[in-house]
């Protein structure tokens, strides 16, 4: 049973999207979509209807912010940026993940002494 | 702090959503269309290109929901929606809401009435500082029988114990206030110097007592008063200090006035005076020498315990310490004991057992309130059944549609809950009017926060009762057969079930009530129609004051019979007769006795025996049968040989089989120099201290007041040859032409002084009564609404049954024999029931049995008779169905 496209992780969409509006902002929601597809090379299979509900949550936290505007083809469109706690909640989140995954990575190498 | 953030999000995210959802939709259309083009620009045709980017976008609507989901509070706005919908389904059937409201509110609102009395009297905290630490500390005569505290051993338990912070003793008594003119009775107490700070009381005006005032006898002549008497009697006059008292022929210094409210330990004080002052206040008993004398068990003692030390550590530690004192003093400490109780409890010692037989009470009737509602709301979701079915088939989970019951119930029960208080506000009047009991004084009976808390935890309780009902009876139900039988209107046999089971506990619930006021009505007459040994029409007590000063030596013991000689001349008079007690107020005094040739008695069975001293003629006056012997006359004075008289019941303890006249009895132990006295009449069994009394267990030694040195206060029993009501006012005023300087009190009429004995016992039958009635309306009203649902229900079969001949009577037969199965049922639920409750009233009897079956069995009857009149009319309702609508109703 080989899955070809990786299922999103619980929890990992709201780094994704931080990470994504770090780099690019502000950015809307399809620019977003477009992005992720577009860095994991189509690996990542994501119904793109489901960002909508975690930009909200992401927002409510005060981590993005949203803004109404014009897109590229003259389009109302929403934009989304990053926003100060945002940045620092994505450089606590990117290093416990990059814990996470060298201990994930150390267990699962069989490694001693972790 | 990103979860409040998010959560105040939440909250607006409530509100706006008409906008909010404009906002969303567009935004996810422009996500669409962006897709779209793309998918153009890689060459696709329009068709092609939506229905790809619609399939990499996901569902819509899903995103939309848990969009929506994320942006509010869904619990909350599920809720709104229910209460919107609850709100509609009650506004559209005003008459279900209307019956259902009124039954909750009349089976909360008693709740209410009666929790509210409960807080006040049993859950309030005393009015004293930190009333947790405050104990009684008693002397015990047996195991858990207290007695008063002789003064000694007070101040030795002081000196020695180091579980308490302080500790004080106080007394109390009647004084009379004034000199010659507008003399008053007030009850005073003679106080420790540590009692006003030990109950965290300080003076409103002045002082309270110093240390030094505590400590040499007759020195201080000082006192403390109430705020009342202040007012009452001074005119709340602000230069009150210093100014001069008169208390009973003694002037004292007045040096504080207590603030209002406070009325002493004993909750009915006017006055304090120290401790010291005891002998100046009743000169007559000062040769006993309260203050030092171990044999006098006169005082309460209060203290305050030491922070972190437990009732049960204090209670170990005073009994080492009253061990001690016992080797001592092994004459006078032998046999005492000592007993430390939580103060609080003295305040509720009579009110808890009928009270909280009256909070049960009034739960029956809730249950029963809720067994009919039950009903309605289970007649509505069977007519439900078709909308429930469709939400079930449509995928609503159970848990949304319970959800949704619950808060439709609320709705109803918090309305019901809102106008049961308002009844309780009306009804807490009616209440505590049949309620005469002299609650404490300090306790407000009031509907307050408590109150309200009390009425919402009732309503929520009700509210999940309620839903567990038609939970119970749909969880069986199936989707397929719902929507199938849904269209045929017939009741699923669950329904049957759960409407049977309704009547069945409604009829178990009030014949438990019924029979429990039965019990207690049943005692009440009892109480009233006993003979209580004496004749108590055109009887009337009046009780006086016997000024000491001035009547001197035996002119004080002959005071009383010589006013009963004046007063039985009075016109309309047949018979005077004077005593120290004051009947069914007072009974007498305990004192220890020895009776020649019987081994010592001890102080617990002394403490059963009660001395009266009375003058001649008493026994005629009172309607008393003489048994034995001779009646006191005027030659038993002073200068003749000590004699006594005793009750039957005391010869027959002392001296069974034997003739009594001519024992001797004397005060004190065996070895005491009390002079032997002879029995010289027996006279027969009266009840004197209530009518539950049982005067065989309460033997009675009569003392001739005409040898008697210790007289204060006494009684003039008089029997009027008229009515004695309209005698009370000419025979106080003719006692007072005697010498206007006696204050005459306590005047009743023996008719009305037993009545008062007996109010406790009538207001807790009226209100059980009163409560078993309403349980009564409640359940008929209910059952007849479960049979006429039921008829209702069968209005085809009904119609066949008459098509193919059946008479009227078949049909009532029907109906009623199905309605008078479920009562006999309930029946013997209730009478198995009553066994085990009623055991909780069997304080409250008074000569009846938990179990009388004649009364069990009368109440049955009656209730089985309103079950069948319940059932009449929907019986004579199936007989008027025309079969050919019968059989075309579906």
């Amino acid at each position: 049973m080989t899955q070809p496209r990786g299922e999103v992780l619980q929890g990992t969409l709201d780094l994704i999207v931080l990470k994504t509006l770090e780099t690019l902002c502000p950015l809307h929601g399809y620019g977003i979509a477009q992005r992720i597809q577009q860095v994991s090379e189509h690996l990542l299979k994501l119904n793109q209807g489901t960002l909508y509900p975690a930009l909200l949550r992401l927002e409510q936290r005060g981590w993005i912010s949203s803004k109404w505007g014009a897109s590229e083809n003259n389009r109302k469109a929403k934009y989304y940026s990053l926003t100060r706690t945002g940045r620092k909640q994505l450089l606590a989140e990117t290093e416990s993940w990059e814990r996470m995954t060298t201990l994930m990575a150390r267990l699962l190498s069989g490694e001693q002494g972790a | 702090m990103g979860w409040l953030r998010g959560f105040t999000s939440r909250l607006r995210g409530l509100f706006r959503k008409r906008h909010r959802d404009q906002d969303l939709d567009s935004e996810l259309h422009a996500h669409l269309e962006m897709l779209a083009e793309e998918n153009m620009r890689r060459g696709m045709n329009l068709d092609e290109a939506c229905r790809a980017a619609r399939r990499e976008f996901g569902g819509l609507e899903q995103i939309k929901e848990s969009y929506r989901e994320q942006r509010s509070l869904p619990f909350v706005e599920t809720l709104l929606q229910d209460l919107r919908y609850g709100l509609r389904i009650l506004l559209k059937n005003p008459g279900f809401t209307t019956v259902a409201v009124l039954t909750l509110a009349l089976g909360i609102g008693a709740n209410t009435a009666i929790f509210s009395v409960v807080k006040a009297v049993l859950l309030r905290p005393l009015p004293f500082k930190d009333p947790a630490r405050l104990v009684r500390v008693s002397e015990s005569v047996s195991k858990g029988v207290r007695s008063a505290v002789a003064y000694p051993n007070y101040v030795d338990w002081r000196a020695q114990n180091r579980v308490f912070e302080e500790m004080a003793a106080f007394g109390d008594c009647e004084m009379i206030l004034g000199g010659t003119e507008k003399a008053e009775r007030v009850y005073c107490e003679q106080a420790s110097h540590t009692y006003f700070p030990l109950l965290g009381v300080s003076a409103f005006l002045g002082r309270t007592f110093t240390a030094e005032e505590d400590t040499t006898p007759l020195k201080h002549a000082v006192a403390v008063i109430s705020y009342g008497l202040w007012q009452r009697r001074f005119g709340s006059d602000t230069g009150i200090l210093g100014k001069l008292i008169r208390m009973n022929d003694y002037d004292y210094t007045i040096i504080g006035v207590v603030p209002k409210g406070f009325l002493g330990f004993s909750d009915s004080a006017e006055v304090w005076i120290p401790m010291m002052m005891r002998d100046a206040a009743w000169p007559q008993v000062a040769k006993y020498d309260f203050l030092h004398n171990r044999d006098i068990h006169f005082h309460k003692v209060l203290a305050r315990l030491n922070p972190g030390v437990s009732l049960t550590a204090a209670q170990a530690e005073m009994e080492t310490i009253a061990a001690q004192l016992a080797k001592v003093y092994p004459k006078e400490n032998r046999q005492r004991g000592v007993l430390v109780t939580l103060a609080s409890a003295d305040y509720v010692r009579t009110f808890r057992a009928p009270l909280l037989i009256l909070l049960g009470a009034v739960a029956f009737v809730l249950l029963i309130a809720c067994a009919n509602v039950a009903n309605l709301v289970l007649t509505r979701s069977a007519a439900r059944g078709r909308e429930l079915a469709i939400r079930l088939a449509l995928g609503a989970g159970r848990g949304r549609l319970i959800r949704q019951f619950l808060t439709e119930n609320l709705l109803l029960t918090t309305t019901g809950a809102l106008a049961g208080i308002a009844l309780a506000f009306w009804g807490l009047d009616l209440v505590v009017s049949i309620l005469p009991v002299s609650f404490p004084s300090f306790a407000r009976v009031r509907v307050d926060a408590g109150v309200f808390a009390y009425a919402s935890l009732l309503a929520v309780a009700t509210a999940l009762l309620l839903t567990v009902f038609p939970v119970l009876n749909s969880a069986r139900t199936n989707v397929n057969d719902s929507l199938k039988e849904a269209s045929k209107s017939t009741a699923g046999l669950s329904g049957r079930g759960m409407g049977r089971a309704l009547v069945v506990s409604e009829v178990a619930l009030a014949l438990m009530l019924m029979i429990g006021a039965g019990l207690l009505l049943e005692s009440l007459s009892h109480l009233l129609s006993d003979n209580p040994g004496f004749r108590p029409d055109h009887l009337v007590t009046l009780r006086f004051y016997v000024p000491d000063r001035k009547y001197e030596a035996d002119g004080r013991g002959r005071f009383g019979p010589e006013l009963a000689e004046r007063i039985a001349q009075f016109p309309g008079v047949e018979s005077a007769a004077a005593t120290f007690i004051d009947p069914f107020l007072w009974g007498g005094l305990q004192r220890g006795f020895t009776v020649e040739g019987h081994a010592p008695i001890s102080n617990a069975e002394s403490d059963t025996v009660y001395y009266q001293e009375i003058g001649p003629n008493y026994f005629r006056t009172m309607g008393i049968p003489l048994t034995r012997g001779r009646d006191f006359t005027t030659r038993d004075s002073l200068r003749a040989p000590g004699v006594v008289m005793v009750s039957e019941s005391f010869a027959r303890r002392y001296w069974p089989g034997q003739n009594p006249i001519g024992k001797r009895v004397k005060f004190g132990p065996a070895d005491s120099t009390s002079p032997w006295m002879q029995v010289i009449g027996v006279a027969g069994n009266i009840k004197y201290n209530s009518l539950r009394q049982d005067p065989e267990a309460e033997p009675v030694l009569y003392g001739a007041l005409m040898q008697s040195e210790v007289i204060i206060n006494m009684s003039l029993m008089v029997r009027t040859r008229t009515a004695p009501e309209a005698m009370l006012g000419p025979l106080r005023e003719e006692m007072q032409r005697v010498d206007p300087a006696i204050p005459v009190y306590n005047v009743a009429t023996f008719s009305q002084r037993m009545r008062e004995d007996s109010a406790e016992t009538r207001s807790y039958s009226l209100l059980l009564a009163l409560f078993a009635a309403l349980a009564l309306l409640l359940a008929a009203v209910g059952i007849y609404g479960v049979m006429s649902y039921w008829v209702t229900q069968r209005t085809r079969e009904m119609g066949i049954r008459l098509s193919f001949g059946a008479g009227a009577r078949d049909l009532y037969r029907l109906v009623i024999g199905e309605g008078v199965k479920l009562a006999l049922l309930g029946v013997t639920v209730g009478v198995l029931g009553a066994l085990v409750m009623t055991r909780a009233l069997t304080t409250l009897l008074y000569d009846v049995k938990p179990f009388d079956p004649a009364l069990f069995a009368t109440l049955a009857a009656a209730l089985t008779g309103v079950v069948v009149l319940a059932c009449y009319v929907p019986a004579r309702r199936a007989t008027r169905v025309d079969p050919m609508v019968a059989l075309r109703y579906e």
